[in-house]
Order: C-alpha cells, then sequence, then structure tokens
C-alpha cells in the first residue's frame, strides 16, 4: 500500500485554476482574422495555402490542450470533494461506532 | 511562382498583421503555460500516492504540449512577419520599377514583360529606338529581381509553414525549441537576405530608390549581404564595416558561416570561444598578457589563443587559451574593458550578448554571467544571435528568452560592443 497524503484545499485550488486558464486560453484558437485576411488576399500565394494549413493544425491542437486542461481541472475538483467526502463519511462512521459502544 | 501581377497587388501588411496575430498567440499561450505549472502543478506538490503521481504527470504533459503551441506558433509568427518585410521591399522595387516604365512611356504586361511603345516614329529612329530598349532592359532587370526576390520569399515560407503544419502529434518541447523556431528564425531571415539583387547594376538603383526605413532595415537584418556587394555606395559599406578596430559586419558573418561549424569546439561548453573565434575570424588580434603567459587557461589576463593540436581531448586540458577567451564571465569583464557597454535597443551586428544569471535556475549562482553568443542581426527591435553549445543561428532573443526561463530562471541581458585597443 502507498504512503498518501493529500491537501484537499490544494486540490481544489488547482482544479479551479486550471479551469480558469483553460477558459482563458480558449478564444485564442478561434481569434484568426489577421490570418484570414493573409489568406484570403493572396490566392495564389504557395505560403498562403501553407498559412491555412498551419493555422488549422495548430488551431485544433490547441483546442484539443484547452480542453484537456480543462477536463484536467474539473478532476482535480471532483477529486477534492471525493477526499473531503470519504473524510467526512469515515469520520462520520467512526462516531456512530463510538457512540456504539459500551460504557 | 510569385507573378509581377501577384506582386503589384499584394498587400505585406496584412502578412504582418498575420504574424502579429501569431507573437500574440504565442504570448498568451506561454502565459497559460507558465500559470499552469505555477498555479496548477507546484502546488500539488505534496500530493503523493498513486492518483496524486498520476495526476501530476498527466498535468505536466499538458503544460508541455501548451510549451510547443507557444513555440509553434511564434515559429509561424516569425515566416509571416518575413513575408511582409520580404513582400514589402519586393512590391517597393516594382512599384519603382512600374513608375519608371510610365515616366518612360513604356509598358508592362502582368507577366512582367516591358513592351516599348508602338509608335511609328520610333520605330523608324535607330537612335531612339535603342535609347528605349535600353530603358526597358534595366527596368525589366528591376521588375524580375523583384519578383524573384518575392518568388523566393515564398517558396521558403511554404515549405516551412508546411512542415510547421505536419509536426502537431509528433514534437517535443526540445524540437519546437531548437528545430522548428530554429529553422523559422534563421529563415525568416533568409527571406528577407533572398531580396537583396546580386547583378551590381540592379543593385546600385536598388539602393538608390529605397525608401530610408527600408534601407535601415536591410542593414541592421542582412548586413553580411551587403557590406561586400558590388553597386552597393562606398559609404554605405564602410558604415557596415566600422571604425573600432576591426569589421564589426565581418563578426557576424563568420558567426554565420560557422555556425554549425563544430571543428574548434573543443570544450564542453564553446559557447564564448565561438564568440572569440568569431572576433578572431574578423581580424582582431591577440591580445597577450602583460605578465608571462603560460597558457593558462584561468589566466585573468590578455586574450589569446595558443598553439592546438587539433586532437580534441588534448586540447581541452592543455589550457591553451585564457579565460577571457573561453569563459563566459571572464570574456565579459575582459570586453566591458575594452568595449563599451550599450543598452539593448541599440545592439547591432557584431555586438557581444552575454547573459547574466539574474536569480535561480540552471544550477547557476546569480550574478554568474554564464553564457555568450554574436549578434547577427536585429530584426524590428528583436536582436537576433547566432551561437555554440548549442548550435543556433540568428536565434531570436524575445522569442527564446520567455521560455527559456521557464526552465532556467530570469536573465539580465548584457550588450557588449568591443573596441579592440591595442
Amino acid at each position: 500500500m502507498a504512503d498518501l497524503e493529500v491537501i484537499s484545499a490544494a486540490l481544489a485550488g488547482s482544479g479551479s485554476a486550471a479551469r480558469q486558464i483553460g477558459e482563458t486560453l480558449q478564444p485564442v484558437a478561434g481569434q484568426i482574422g489577421a490570418t484570414d485576411a493573409a489568406v484570403d488576399g493572396h490566392p495564389g500565394f504557395a505560403a498562403a495555402q501553407a498559412l491555412q494549413e498551419c493555422r488549422a493544425a495548430w488551431s485544433a491542437r490547441l483546442r484539443r490542450d484547452t480542453a484537456d486542461l480543462t477536463t484536467a481541472g474539473d478532476l482535480l475538483r471532483q477529486t477534492a470533494g471525493r477526499y473531503d467526502g470519504t473524510d467526512e463519511l469515515t469520520a462520520a462512521r467512526l462516531a456512530k461506532v463510538e457512540r456504539e459502544l459500551p460504557l | 511562382m510569385v507573378t509581377m501581377a501577384q506582386l503589384r497587388d499584394c498587400d505585406p501588411s496584412r502578412w504582418t498583421g498575420a504574424g502579429e496575430e501569431f507573437a500574440q498567440h504565442a504570448a498568451t499561450t506561454l502565459a497559460s503555460c507558465r500559470q499552469t505549472w505555477d498555479l496548477v502543478i507546484h502546488p500539488l506538490d505534496t500530493w503523493s500516492g498513486t492518483a496524486g503521481e498520476a495526476a501530476k504527470d498527466h498535468l505536466q504533459r499538458i503544460a508541455e504540449r501548451l510549451e510547443v503551441d507557444a513555440l509553434e506558433l511564434l515559429a509561424i509568427s516569425y515566416l509571416n512577419k518575413g513575408l511582409g518585410h520580404a513582400f514589402a521591399i519586393s512590391r517597393n522595387l516594382l512599384l519603382s520599377a512600374l513608375h519608371a516604365a510610365t515616366v518612360n512611356g513604356l509598358t508592362v504586361t502582368d507577366e512582367g514583360v516591358v513592351a516599348l511603345p508602338n509608335d511609328a516614329m520610333i520605330r523608324h529612329d535607330p537612335e531612339m529606338w535603342q535609347a528605349y530598349v535600353t530603358v526597358a532592359f534595366q527596368i525589366a532587370d528591376l521588375i524580375d529581381a523583384a519578383v524573384a526576390g518575392a518568388g523566393q520569399a515564398d517558396r521558403r515560407a511554404h515549405d516551412l509553414l508546411q512542415r510547421i503544419a505536419g509536426r502537431t502529434d509528433a514534437t517535443t518541447v526540445a524540437q519546437a525549441k531548437d528545430e522548428d523556431l530554429r529553422d523559422a528564425s534563421k529563415t525568416e531571415i533568409d527571406m528577407i537576405a533572398g531580396v537583396v539583387p546580386t547583378d551590381p547594376a540592379v543593385v546600385a538603383t536598388w539602393w538608390s530608390g529605397m525608401a530610408p526605413v527600408d534601407q535601415q532595415f536591410l542593414l541592421q537584418a542582412v548586413p553580411s549581404e551587403l557590406e561586400n556587394l558590388d553597386g552597393m555606395p562606398a559609404g554605405v559599406r564602410a558604415g557596415l564595416h566600422g571604425g573600432d578596430g576591426f569589421d564589426r559586419t565581418g563578426v557576424a558573418t563568420w558567426a554565420l558561416r560557422h555556425w554549425d561549424d563544430n571543428s574548434d569546439d573543443i570544450f564542453s561548453d564553446n559557447c564564448t570561444n565561438f564568440v572569440s573565434d568569431a572576433l578572431e575570424g574578423a581580424g582582431v588580434q591577440h591580445l597577450s598578457s602583460d605578465n608571462i603567459w603560460i597558457g593558462n587557461l584561468d589566466a585573468d589576463s590578455g586574450w589569446d589563443k595558443g598553439w592546438q593540436t587539433g586532437i580534441g581531448p588534448i586540447d581541452e586540458h592543455d589550457y591553451s587559451r585564457t579565460a577571457s577567451w573561453a569563459q563566459a564571465q571572464q570574456s565579459y569583464e575582459f570586453w566591458s574593458q575594452h568595449g563599451e557597454s550599450v543598452p539593448q535597443a541599440q545592439a547591432q551586428p557584431g555586438d557581444i550578448i552575454y547573459w547574466e544569471q539574474a536569480d535561480g535556475g540552471y544550477d547557476i549562482a546569480p550574478g554568474t554571467v554564464h553564457h555568450a553568443a554574436v549578434v547577427t542581426a536585429v530584426i524590428d527591435g528583436d536582436i537576433r544571435y547566432t551561437q555554440h553549445t548549442t548550435n543556433q543561428i540568428n536565434a531570436s532573443l524575445d522569442g527564446r528568452s520567455g521560455v527559456n526561463e521557464i526552465d532556467g530562471g530570469r536573465q539580465t541581458i548584457h550588450i557588449i560592443r568591443p573596441r579592440p585597443d591595442w
């Protein structure tokens, strides 16, 4: 059995931070107005076609990484809640056993 | 292939705008990467156990992927900005040529063919005909140079953008930084250098017809291409050479030519040795120590390089170079005494750039100068440097410093302009 040390408040804080960072970053992948202007304004340029491919590929990857971060943040918060829940439940059960012990 | 009509009708500012957009996205993504380390991963340091280790591993992989994203976005921004510059300079040349054609009564087709006026008097006057033909050829040469300059930039950018587009699933931080970002930074300057014509007759007309702002840009961005170019005004070439007792553009040129040549890299860390070799390559004479120099690498006076066997492991341990030649801290101290410190905003090709550790990182004590490189270009205020260990050519100071500080801590930058005064 592994040693286990956990500060659930730290998990919850990290989880909230991860979600917030992800939400801030999420719109970035979609802000491509100037790039569109370069691509659309230069039909026939080899670089314009390659830039379009680049934009699509890296926007998709950034969206994926941002989603992963947000999901990880949610998992951390859920995990913190479960640790707290387990802790409280165990404490309640032990208290109940304590109460039911014969004097 | 870019045609004359495409270059005439293109809008270089759109490429610059795309470059700025990608640069902004790169900065935002890098900031998110840092926040992920500071606010998400580090607070979990105390979380032990199987789940804790797995969670931290997963989050670190996400942070690394964000760092890769930032680096690749930055690489794309360099290519777009390079296109903006290359197209702007080429287009300005083209517009000058088209204007000259109009003034001289010539017409130019969308394919760039220069046609003489359909005028019976000109056709029947051999002298007048010859004069028109001469001007037409001159204008055609300028148009060809402009279109060729734009065409090479388009091809170079296309090739690297396409490579980067295909790297989304297979790129590590090291690959993104030391391959894609490096190649984008190099390609940006190669694209700009590629607009410089080589025909001396074209060079003279090209340079004299260029806007001063474009001239100044090229002098900072690609001085090595201009210093010895036939057709350039003598005064411009002398200015690039510099009056500092050595050829300052020559230092940059030497560094650019040897950026990937490790034949003199006898130490485990050769950054300062490379800088000294570049100065030597540009004609700076060795300075023997005032004391009797016994070839001790720890000697703190003089700037010298002794006899070499050519066998790396032996040369590395024979103390054949002064500390000022091969070690960053001593080199910085030496050239500070034999040169001047200049603000970062005034850096120019041929200067030496030093990195001083400002706070913790790389296991280097704060206040230690631990790295050196040669300034080989300045683009839009961004210093580009060339170095060994690891080999980099025209690497971007602005672009790399943010990433390097994630692992290496904050750095203080020093720019020293050598003035060999012996």
